[in-house]
């Protein structure tokens, strides 16, 4: 019964999705949701209904399937149902491959992930930050009901300032299921890394062939450090999935414009602001990256970009106001300390080796071949003199990667043993997004590539045969 | 570099990401398929109480004083740890830590606090609680094994 309930859940989150991308402006009638869509419904429908949880958490409301049942009601009903008006968005491009080919990689993906959903269903919780962060808050939600107690705001309690939206997510799965099982993390992790499989093959559609973005997604899903950390219950995986959707939408409204993928991108973004303290980086960094790239070759955008990044630095004023009321002190390192000349002086001996433990990580073969992926991505754009494109990739992950290397630096733990518990992981979502970013930096090449080929063909079976 | 020789140079790389992408596969499929196989075949058969207890073995922290404990706690109780310190197998964690952060998982909804002054319930790993010094109404040792739980004389 428990498992129904949790299915329930599931269908609760792509429906609520479903309608949030209709608020956001896209259109499609319900049949686009037969496709990729739905997977973009679904982690729409996490991020929004994660960012909600997260936030009445703090004021101690819980949700939980009596309170999203009505929301998906109103949004099916008046959002959906009624035939607003969308706003202008691209066709997925025409594929004119082999449909075997092209559908390849999305059965090995499926399988992949198909497998992993019944190999991880009974797994406990092993890894420390797994047990004694997140499966303990989510608990704690559970249990408590939200955060008007000492499990997020006393020192006996240590540490606290990791936000709240992953284990507010947890505790309405456990909710729904009626108890407290700590295989709901991997499995309800899988679900998400296999709708976001199908939400970035959504975001890329109208680019890229589905071929190139089939690849891609395939090689990102099956890296040994992708699958592994899905079967970890940490955060890492959902921040990158987060940062990945929001930065390869941001990339596509460079190209396109179209204001649904920006909010999109916003919404995206504001959900990893409250995944992860470093969620605020990575968003930071897009921001950073967005409006720098804006202003030297568009600046007519600048306003809508500034308003939409400005709402997901507006989602983490809540938490940053709980922090503060309660005095939350954040055990490794003090934000202060990367603006003070004279402490970064005093430590600058860390540098050295944060930097190159995080590049170590970033090029370690559990990602298999995404860093070559990355850097082919970024080759081709330059090549097809997509400068703009290669700007915003290019900063956002040079901003995330010494964003990094800063918090390693400000950190008061001895930086080897900072490196062994968190080095492989908070790497990932700069490996993942920067992959991510690939089939889309390289699409006009690619289609330019595949166009070539085809005349090829055509040219082969048109030739007069020599007897 | 003449137009034609971008193009080609950009076709090239082009298709050297796709080639990538799926050398990157090959690697790690076959890798990332043998994992998963070795998780399920790990804990298929774990019920929902294994699956609560593995944190405790995985970190040698001992789960039947732990159980003990649990027995012993009512919602609502303020618990304290008390543990010596000493190493343990987690890399810069020590021991006392280790059992403090596992009962603040494990031990939920009962509250963790941080002396023994705020505790109504006194949890005692290796030492007998009668060392703090602290007016107890009952105290109940584990058998012979090394756990107590004393609850604070209000």
């Amino acid at each position: 019964m428990s498992l129904f309930w949790l299915v329930y859940l599931q269908i609760l989150y792509a429906v609520i999705g479903a309608g949030l991308l209709r608020v956001l402006g896209f259109g499609g009638g319900l049949r686009s949701f037969a496709g990729f869509r739905l997977g973009l419904a679904y982690v729409a429908g996490v991020a929004g209904v994660g960012i909600l949880a997260a936030e009445l958490a703090l004021v101690n409301i819980k949700l939980s399937l009596f309170e999203l049942t009505p929301i998906a009601i109103v949004l099916t009903v008046t959002l959906w149902l009624r035939a607003a008006k969308a706003k202008r968005m691209e066709e997925p491009l025409a594929d004119d491959g082999p449909v075997w080919l092209s559908w390849a990689p999305l059965v090995a993906l499926t399988a992949l992930l198909g497998y992993a959903l019944f190999a991880v269903g009974h797994r406990p919780l092993l890894e420390w930050d797994g047990w004694a962060i997140w499966g303990l808050k989510a608990r704690a939600l559970y249990d408590l009901g939200g955060t008007a107690n000492p499990v997020f705001t006393s020192d006996a309690y240590p540490p606290l300032q990791h936000p709240l939206l992953y284990p507010s997510l947890e505790a309405i799965g456990f909710r729904a299921m009626g108890a407290f099982d700590p295989a709901l993390f991997h499995v309800q992790l899988v679900v998400l890394a296999a709708a976001f499989s199908f939400a970035l093959l959504d975001v890329l559609s109208p680019r890229v062939p589905l071929l190139l973005a089939g690849l891609v997604t395939l090689a990102i899903v099956s890296a040994s450090a992708t699958i592994e950390q899905l079967s970890s219950a940490l955060a890492d995986i959902p921040l990158a999935i987060f940062v990945a959707l929001g930065v390869v939408a941001l990339a596509r409204w460079l190209d396109t414009n179209e204001t649904p993928v920006l909010a999109c991108a916003a919404l995206f973004l504001a959900a990893a602001v409250l995944t992860k303290s470093e969620g605020t980086l990575f968003a930071l960094a897009a921001a950073v990256a967005l409006l720098g790239t804006l202003a030297v070759w568009d600046r007519r955008r600048l306003l809508r970009a500034g308003l939409a990044m400005g709402a997901v630095l507006a989602v983490l004023v809540p938490w940053r106001a709980f922090i503060a009321a309660h005095h939350l002190p954040n055990p490794e390192y003090s934000i202060g300390n990367a603006a003070d000349p004279g402490y970064l002086s005093d430590h600058a001996d860390r540098v050295g080796p944060a930097a190159s433990g995080l590049a170590d990580r970033i090029a370690s073969g559990r990602f298999g071949f995404l860093l070559v992926l990355i850097l082919l991505g970024l080759a081709t754009a330059l090549l097809s003199r997509r400068y703009r494109q290669v700007a915003f990739a290019g900063a956002w992950l040079a901003l995330s990667f010494l964003g990094l290397v800063l918090v390693y630096w400000i950190s008061n733990v001895p930086v080897d043993l900072t490196l062994v518990w968190s080095g492989d992981r908070t790497v990932t979502t700069i490996v993942l997004g920067g992959t991510a970013l690939a089939p889309l930096l390289a699409a006009p090449a690619w289609t330019d590539l595949s166009a070539a080929a085809s005349e090829m063909r055509r040219r082969r079976a048109s030739a007069p045969r020599s007897t | 570099m003449t137009e034609a020789r971008l193009r080609t140079a950009r076709l090239a790389v082009a298709g050297l990401l796709a080639v990538t992408a799926l050398a990157s596969t090959l690697k790690t499929y076959p890798e990332s398929w043998r994992f998963l196989h070795r998780e399920h075949a790990q804990f298929a058969g774990d019920t929902a109480q294994d699956r609560l207890e593995e944190a405790a073995y995985a970190n040698g922290i001992p789960i039947d004083a732990f159980n003990f404990f649990r027995a012993h706690l009512r919602r609502g109780d303020r618990y304290y740890v008390s543990a010596p310190s000493s190493a343990s197998f987690t890399p810069g964690v020590d021991r006392s830590a280790a059992l403090q952060t596992f009962g603040r998982y494990y031990l939920l909804p009962a509250i963790a606090v941080t002396t023994p002054g705020q505790a109504t319930v006194v949890l005692s790993v290796g030492t007998d609680p009668k060392t703090l010094g602290i007016p107890f109404a009952d105290d109940i040792q584990d058998g012979t094994n090394p756990f107590w739980v004393a609850r604070v004389a209000q």
